[in-house]
């Protein structure tokens, strides 16, 4: 409270007299443009949309892999090869012409490093001329093109051990001044080869959550990132701008009962272990109420991964709130409140268990809290519990609300392939293990083609959803309050949420309306 | 220089490198120790494969015991590499080296402002002691004694930059002008809340002290005898008073220096003025081990070299101390 009443104040009076020319932008996108890190070897393209750097392909419209700096793709017939021809006037902010040796010495310096990108499945890069560059995998992986999305392109020539705080760009923006956890002000990267923005300069300043919406009264600021729970305060000469976004809460319902993993950390839940409690909370809950009541509205209820907005996703939709049939699919099961406290038993067995909520993410803590009380209704007892990431994500044992939905399946793999189960802290963390949706996912990963790809993938979705291993609830919105006239064209795509970043991803395109 | 000046620095320096190396021993268990995994730090809510989470772990040598990577950071760390902080993704020593800049500003200002700003206003207190300037200086340092840096930095802010807006709320310079661009002027300008906050209570301890040493001294014999030999206030206040009342206010102004390190992370918090303090705390909460045994060294460095300070002035300000110094030595 004090810190938030501080903050609000803090940004009521800074702004004051600094207005900005009408081709400069001043806006605000939360804590994560500020922090620095802008190094795609170390993982910038896997944290948010990286709009410094240009990349092999993009997600382009409905999510669908397109070219970026890529004019043709090559697969070999075993899918160990992939060759991308790359266009031929692309620059580095500096000027220097962007080759395929630029593209071999970031492959290679990223797989070398501790990065967050993955990029174990690639044997070699290997530059063929200039302008063609020849990708070797250990193994077929149609996940690989989708890898090519996250590595920006840096250059071989002016790369250095400090590049995260002063990148050489090669995408629309560069950076001219950095000034960490303060501001950055970027400017159009004249040797793009895409649209140019029409504005001079854009300042992108760190706002606390709590201050936001002092700053966005203040009049200072052009588009400003909000809370869903400012989403109806009026702010004079802004309107609110609500974008639809893949990340989709849901809760690991684990499937197996408690037990030791070979690292010796706890695994498994008595409780979500029986698949009646899971199809339970899945048909009984009214997900439109937990939008209502967690997000104050402003999201869309969910059924499965990104709401069926994917390409490499099923459309899975069916009704929920159906209480009486959840209470019969309990009763049949042996789950009955003996002792009329409310909580139904099985074999003295009470139905209840924790689920944390990321305690700097509010939408996931009170989506759990909405959650515990619309199980309430089922005689399920859930206990709604905030706790830091690091304790959260250790979630073999203590289900948590994840974050989920990218335009990439490799997410998918990692959370429902039985190969996943105990392994890096956070896949799989329901330990769910079906030989179908395993089978499923092999053969998606080793199509050459991506819409077959896609078709196995979607396979291996609807196969696994009959046993709500993930529980889906909802999808979040990323608000925004936007200076009039500002004109934001739409992305032709849902984007991934990125903690409010998603915005930026089309800057470029921005303009003043006439 | 003489001999004992010199046999004392050589002994304060094997202090110091005991110290360093204590600290570094002692911060980099305790990062160790704590539940805090530096991987999941790194990765927050990203998903990796089990090989890439193994690669990033040998990159980092956390696949060795915690003593070996010790021994491996130390050997380092004696060649002047202090390693990269995993979640700034930046060499620790630029990482120091930003932050400090930014910091030294504000805590050299808040220091010498409160160290000459204390003094004074305790020679006044205790010259005119019993008088309305000494009850107002009372009042005032007590006040502020007893009051929270950052209640402080509240209501400075309240006052100077919502009300009366004279000075700017946060920042350590101006939205969306370049560094290089910005002025000495804006600068101070944005420096000026911060300062004041972070210089204001250590004010108030000065200026106790030495108001009470300075009436002690009115009080002794040999400033009685100069009274009546007809010496006036301030020439006795020139004579026999500032040296003695000296030695309490070097004291507290160089152990200042310790609290004046906890002071900023308060400040530069409130003031979102950027600096070692918050970085500090990043690194704590990222289980950042080569980043927070960087700082944890430079704050050793900084407090010794503030208390050393002390003690060097000490015998300067003081024959008596020289005295001992030798016959101890």
């Amino acid at each position: 409270m004090k810190k938030s009443f501080f903050a609000a104040l803090a940004l009521a009076a800074v702004f004051c007299g600094t207005a900005m020319a009408k081709d400069e932008l001043v806006i605000s996108t939360g804590v994560n443009m500020v922090a620095g890190k802008f190094d795609p070897v170390l993982g910038l393209g896997v944290w948010g949309p990286d709009i410094l750097h240009c990349h092999l392909l993009k997600p382009g419209k409905d999510n669908l892999l397109e070219k970026d700096l890529a004019v043709s793709e090559k697969i070999s017939s075993d899918g160990l090869r992939y060759t991308y021809e790359i266009r031929r006037d692309a620059k580095f902010a500096d000027g220097t012409p962007l080759t395929a040796r630029d593209i071999v010495f970031t492959y290679e310096k990223t797989k070398a490093s501790a990065s967050a990108t993955d990029l174990t499945v690639m044997e070699s890069a290997k530059a063929l001329d200039d302008f063609t560059v020849e990708f070797t995998l250990r193994e077929p992986s149609s996940l690989f093109p989708h890898s090519l999305c996250f590595v920006g392109i840096v250059p071989a020539h002016a790369y250095h051990e400090e590049y995260g705080s002063r990148p050489v760009c090669s995408g629309a923006w560069r950076v001219v001044d950095f000034q960490k956890d303060q501001q950055l002000i970027l400017e159009p990267n004249p040797y793009y080869y895409g649209k140019k923005s029409p504005f001079r300069r854009i300042t992108i300043l760190k706002i606390d959550e709590d201050a936001a919406l002092a700053a966005a009264q203040s009049g200072q600021l052009d588009l400003v990132l909000i809370n869903s729970e400012y989403a109806h305060t009026a702010v004079e000469g802004m309107d609110l701008l609500s974008i639809d976004v893949l990340g989709t809460l849901a809760v690991n319902l684990p499937v197996i009962p408690e037990g030791t993993a070979p690292d010796g950390s706890r695994t498994g839940n008595n409780v979500t272990c029986d698949p009646a409690i899971r199809k339970a909370l899945n048909i009984g809950i009214n997900r439109r109420q937990l939008v209502e009541r967690a997000l104050n509205g402003m999201g869309t209820p969910a059924c499965s991964i990104g709401g069926g907005t994917l390409p490499w996703a099923a459309h899975i939709d069916f009704k929920d709130n159906r209480v009486e049939e959840a209470k019969k699919l309990l009763e049949d099961a042996g789950w009955k409140d003996t002792n009329g406290d409310g909580i139904r038993e099985k074999n003295g067995l009470k139905a209840e268990f924790t689920i944390t909520g990321r305690s700097n993410d509010l939408d996931r803590y009170n989506t759990v809290v909405a959650l515990a009380d619309n199980a309430k209704a089922l005689g399920i007892r859930i206990i709604a519990k905030s706790a830091p990431w690091v304790e959260c994500r250790k979630a073999r044992a203590v289900p948590t609300c994840w974050s989920l939905g990218a335009p990439s399946p490799t997410d998918f793999r990692l959370y429902y392939h039985s190969s996943n189960i105990n392994k890096a802290v956070i896949n799989n963390p329901a330990s769910y293990s079906n030989p179908e949706v395993d089978a499923f996912i092999d053969q998606a990963m080793s199509a050459t083609d991506q819409s077959a790809a896609n078709v196995f993938w979607r396979k291996a979705e609807i196969r696994a959803a009959e046993d709500v291993p993930i529980l889906y609830i909802s999808r979040p919105q990323n608000n925004y309050l936007v200076r009039k006239g500002l004109r934001i064209p739409p992305l032709n795509k849902i984007p991934v949420r990125n903690q409010g970043l998603t915005v930026i991803e089309n800057m470029n395109e921005w303009s003043w309306d006439d | 220089m003489n001999k004992s000046l010199l046999k004392y620095l050589s002994g304060s320096l094997t202090r110091m490198l005991l110290l360093l190396a204590s600290a570094s021993t002692l911060s980099f268990f305790l990062v160790t120790a704590s539940p805090m995994d530096t991987v999941d730090a790194f990765l927050d809510e990203v998903n990796v494969s089990d090989e890439q989470r193994a690669h990033i772990e040998e990159q980092w040598d956390l696949d060795k015991p915690p003593l070996q990577r010790y021994l491996i950071w130390a050997k380092h760390a004696l060649h002047g590499d202090l390693g990269r902080s995993v979640s700034l993704h930046q060499p620790v020593a630029s990482v120091l080296r930003e932050r400090f800049k930014a910091s030294l500003l504000l805590m050299g200002t808040a220091w010498t402002l409160s160290g000459a700003l204390g003094f004074l206003l305790g020679v006044a207190a205790g010259m005119y002691r019993g008088s309305w300037i000494d009850k107002v200086i009372k009042t005032f340092s007590l006040v502020l004694a007893s009051t929270p840096t950052f209640w402080i930095g509240l209501l400075v802010l309240v006052v100077f930059a919502v009300e009366l807006r004279w000075f700017p709320l946060g920042l350590s310079i101006p939205i969306g002008h370049l560094a290089s661009e910005v002025t000495w002027g804006e600068r101070l300008h944005h420096l000026v809340l911060p300062a004041l906050t972070l210089s204001i209570t250590g004010v108030a301890n000065i200026a106790l002290h030495t108001r009470q040493k300075l009436i002690d001294v009115l009080e002794s014999e040999y400033v009685i005898f100069a009274r009546a030999r007809g010496e006036t206030l301030g020439q006795i206040l020139r004579r026999h008073g500032l040296r003695n009342i000296a030695l309490p206010a070097v004291t507290l102004q160089c152990a200042s220096v310790s609290e004046l390190f906890g002071g900023s992370v308060l400040a530069e918090k409130v003031f979102s003025y950027p600096g070692l303090g918050a970085t500090a705390v990043e690194a704590g909460l990222h289980a950042d081990a080569p980043l927070l045994m960087g700082i944890a060294l430079f704050s050793v460095l900084f407090v010794f070299a503030g208390n050393l300070s002390a003690n060097l002035i000490y015998g300067f300000v003081d024959p008596q101390i020289r005295e001992g110094g030798r016959s101890n030595v």
